[in-house]
């Protein structure tokens, strides 16, 4: 008799859930031996232990991961939302049942690593974080709202912000994204009974994450972090202006020519562009004090020599003068390269 | 368009090119665009500021020789002086003499004008150093004595010299407070010569005047007789004489008269006498005519 | 202790043999102590999440008056958890076998099989579903205890 009544009890929990994320929350466990003995040589009647029954507890552990191999490029001045240009995430719930969570975005500090190998966060730059569902962001922020997980169901995130006016070419933001656990439908922040009394009717929460990228985000403290990056790539401009005499129908020597009426006089304006990103539709505007006259400009691929102008000329560069202004098509400009606008006047 | 008038206007103000000084100022505006975005940047200012051409050119303003009389003192020819070029400059003048002239005048000295364009002694000044600005000119007189063994044709002239530059030759420069001066001018510019020639045949002047009454009125009228002789053996040309008229005096119309017969004109200022030519060929001869005229005192 | 041996019926029934077994689980507890050093203890299993281990303790209790032979202690192993291998432990001299198939057979370890054929194969931890204990005695209020280790899976 008492035999059976042990088999039925083994059976009863066999039909409870056993999946990746581990047995599910508050299934009993329950363990129970028997024994049976002699006295003499004779045997007695088998007799059945007492039933150890423990609930399984919510293990709580979530993995943040991003899916972005390399840090997302921006130029300055955008919003990643309507530029498309979001940092990608996976939160996947691996505790032994429903779980919910909030998710946050947060700027690492600087020095955190990025995205790029034995790169580096250099500034936090980064400003008004959102936290989406789809890579359009069509359902707004969700930081900080009650989101449901299924055992062991992952879902997909995007992070967008601005990307500030003054941002500089190689700047580096680390972003994290963070998911902690919450109470079922709330969002109040869970809390572990891994230090607290047992407590038999109700089932304990015990956090079993590992810690994330964030800063603060340790082991067991029901909640992990994964970070990515946007890394600035725009073109940095100089421009520098400089004059130079050119002649002055007198002096014989030109480089010791003078500035008296009816000298050639030139301008170079030169564009440096030391990022790392070429610069499109660049166009010089100048505007000529009333006494000088234009005679001619031209846009050359070297560095500017005022005296001795340098490089050839690019054809399809053009220089223009509408009475006093002059415009000056520079186009694209590479990066890494100098191109120099020489334009000639003569003084009045 | 605006900008092109401007220009326009400008130039006839600056008739000799932008001032020595001025500043002129030029920065560039950059726009460009990295991906979908804008940016603009703003060049440094470039100042700089426009040299002084030192240019200057005198002429002879005689276009005939000047006809002068053997024995005579302080004969003058005019030259005209002009700044060309873009700053003030001061001048100082020397006398030049063409060696080749047939006589050599004497007492020779550099008179400037009051502004009349008539050489007098006691309205013009001997000159020292001229000042001019950019594109002012002024009008010199050489004055000289004519020799009594003058004879036919002596030319002579003025150079001039810039005072603050004067060392510098064509080409060369030299630096000023913030900028530079550069010598434009070339040597021909700076000397001209004008030409005396001796003539036998010379007219003597004599004027005299008398009044109404032994006081002069508001009203009073003086009766001026301007006495011609001819002297000397020759013949002048166009012989033209000219006189002007007393401040605060009035012309009396139709009292000018030569000889006793209403001749000449009045032109507001001064009258004028055409004698036609005159041919003496003894010089015993000695033509002569009366000039006379009325003024009335305001 | 007394050895008494009984052969007849008459005297089975008025023997007392009173042999009880309980049960009780236990898992690992750190805690830091006041000089800051890590104190491990085992206390009643209480926080269990999936990978806790977990020490299942059999305490034997020959509270009669006679000898007990042939003790043989049948143990479960619960379906949720999975048996830790060589984990199995005895107080006193046992035997201990294993079966991975509900408790009709009982190997030893390294005579536990599963499957046919090409498939067969020594049976891993997961396929084990039962512990056997057998002891050979337990003298009267003589008490022992066997033990075993398992994972919440």
């Amino acid at each position: 008799m008492n035999k059976l009544l042990s088999m039925v009890a083994i059976m009863a929990l066999s039909t409870m859930a056993v999946n990746a994320a581990g047995t599910d929350y508050n299934v009993d466990i329950t363990n129970s031996a028997t024994l049976s003995f002699e006295v003499g040589s004779v045997a007695q009647d088998t007799v059945t232990s007492n039933e150890d029954t423990f609930k399984v507890d919510r293990k709580v552990d979530v993995v943040v991961a991003t899916s972005d191999t390399a840090n997302i490029v921006v130029v300055p001045k955008i919003n990643t939302t309507s530029d498309t240009k979001p940092l990608t995430f996976t939160v996947t719930n691996e505790s032994n049942g429903r779980q919910d969570y909030i998710l946050s975005a947060s700027n690492l500090a600087t020095g955190a690593a990025t995205k790029d190998a034995g790169e580096t966060d250099s500034v936090d730059f980064a400003t008004d974080l959102k936290v989406c569902d789809d890579d359009t962001c069509s359902n707004g922020d969700l930081s900080n709202t009650n989101i449901q997980f299924s055992e062991g169901e992952s879902k997909t995130y995007y992070i967008f912000a601005d990307i500030p006016s003054n941002a500089s070419d190689e700047d580096r933001g680390s972003i994290a994204l963070t998911a902690t656990a919450v109470d079922d439908d709330s969002t109040t922040v869970m809390t572990d009974d891994r230090d607290t009394a047992d407590n038999k009717t109700a089932v304990d929460i015990v956090f079993a994450e590992a810690a994330g990228d964030a800063a603060n985000d340790a082991q067991y403290d029901g909640k992990h972090s994964a970070l990515s990056a946007y890394e600035v790539v725009t073109a940095t401009i100089a421009l520098v202006k400089d004059s130079c005499v050119v002649e002055d129908g007198i002096t014989s020597d030109d480089s010791k020519a003078k500035r008296i009426p009816g000298s050639t006089v030139r301008y170079t304006v030169d564009i440096d562009n030391s990022g790392s990103a070429d610069t499109e539709s660049a166009t010089l505007t100048d505007t000529l004090q009333d006494d000088l006259t234009f005679v001619s400009g031209e846009i050359r691929d070297e560095a500017c020599n005022c005296g001795t102008p340098a490089g050839s000329v690019i054809a399809d560069d053009t220089v223009t003068a509408n009475g006093q202004d002059i415009t000056a098509n520079f186009g694209t400009v590479t990066a890494g390269t100098h191109e120099c606008a020489y334009i000639t006047t003569t003084i009045n | 368009m605006r900008s092109i008038v401007y220009i326009f206007i400008l130039n006839l103000l600056y008739a000799q090119g932008v001032p020595a000084g001025t500043a002129i100022e030029n920065e560039a505006f950059l726009n460009y665009k990295v991906g979908t975005e804008k940016f603009s940047l703003q060049s440094n200012k470039i100042v700089d500021i426009v040299d002084q051409k030192i240019d200057m050119k005198i002429v002879c303003q005689e276009s005939n020789p000047v006809v002068v009389g053997v024995g005579e003192t302080q004969r003058a020819m005019a030259f005209k002086l002009v700044n060309r070029g873009n700053g003030k400059d001061s001048y100082s003048f020397t006398p030049i003499f063409d060696s080749s002239s047939d006589f050599e005048v004497e007492n020779r000295m550099i008179y400037q004008d009051n502004g009349d364009g008539f050489f007098s002694v006691i309205s013009d000044t001997l000159v020292d150093t001229v000042e001019l600005n950019a594109d002012e000119n002024t009008t010199l007189f050489f004055v000289s004595d004519i020799p009594s063994n003058a004879i036919d044709v002596s030319a002579n002239g003025v150079k001039v010299h810039s005072v603050i530059y004067k060392e510098l030759l064509y080409g060369e420069s030299k630096k000023l407070d913030t900028y530079y001066a550069l010598m434009a001018a070339k040597d021909t510019a700076l000397s001209d010569m004008c030409q005396y020639k001796v003539s036998n045949l010379a007219l003597k002047l004599e004027k005299s005047a008398t009044l109404s009454s032994d006081n002069l009125y508001k009203g009073s009228t003086i009766h001026y007789r301007l006495a011609v002789k001819v002297v000397g053996i020759g013949n002048l040309s166009n012989v033209i004489v000219e006189d002007s008229i007393p401040e605060g005096t009035a012309y009396v119309p139709n009292t000018l008269q030569l000889d006793g017969v209403n001749n000449g004109d009045f032109n507001g200022t001064a009258i004028s006498m055409n004698l036609g030519e005159i041919v003496q060929e003894r010089k015993s001869s000695d033509t002569k005519h009366l000039i006379s005229f009325d003024v009335i005192v305001n | 202790m007394k050895k008494l041996i009984m052969t007849s019926a008459l005297f089975l029934t008025m023997a007392q043999a009173n042999v009880s077994i309980n049960t009780a689980s236990f898992q690992e507890q750190t805690t830091v102590n006041a000089s800051g050093e890590q104190v491990v203890e085992w206390v009643k299993a209480s926080k269990v999440i999936p990978g806790t281990i977990i020490r299942y303790v059999n305490s034997l209790e020959n509270s009669g008056s006679q000898l007990a032979t042939k003790l043989v202690v049948n143990n479960p192993i619960p379906k949720n958890m999975e048996y830790i291998l060589n984990s199995a432990t005895c107080q006193s001299a046992c035997n201990i076998s294993y079966s991975v198939d509900d408790g009709k057979t009982f190997k030893e370890a390294s005579n536990l099989f599963v499957g046919v054929g090409k498939a067969r194969h020594l049976a891993k931890a997961s396929e084990y579903t039962n512990i056997k204990w057998i002891l050979n005695s337990l003298e009267a209020t003589a008490q022992s205890a066997v033990a075993y280790k398992a994972r919440l899976k």
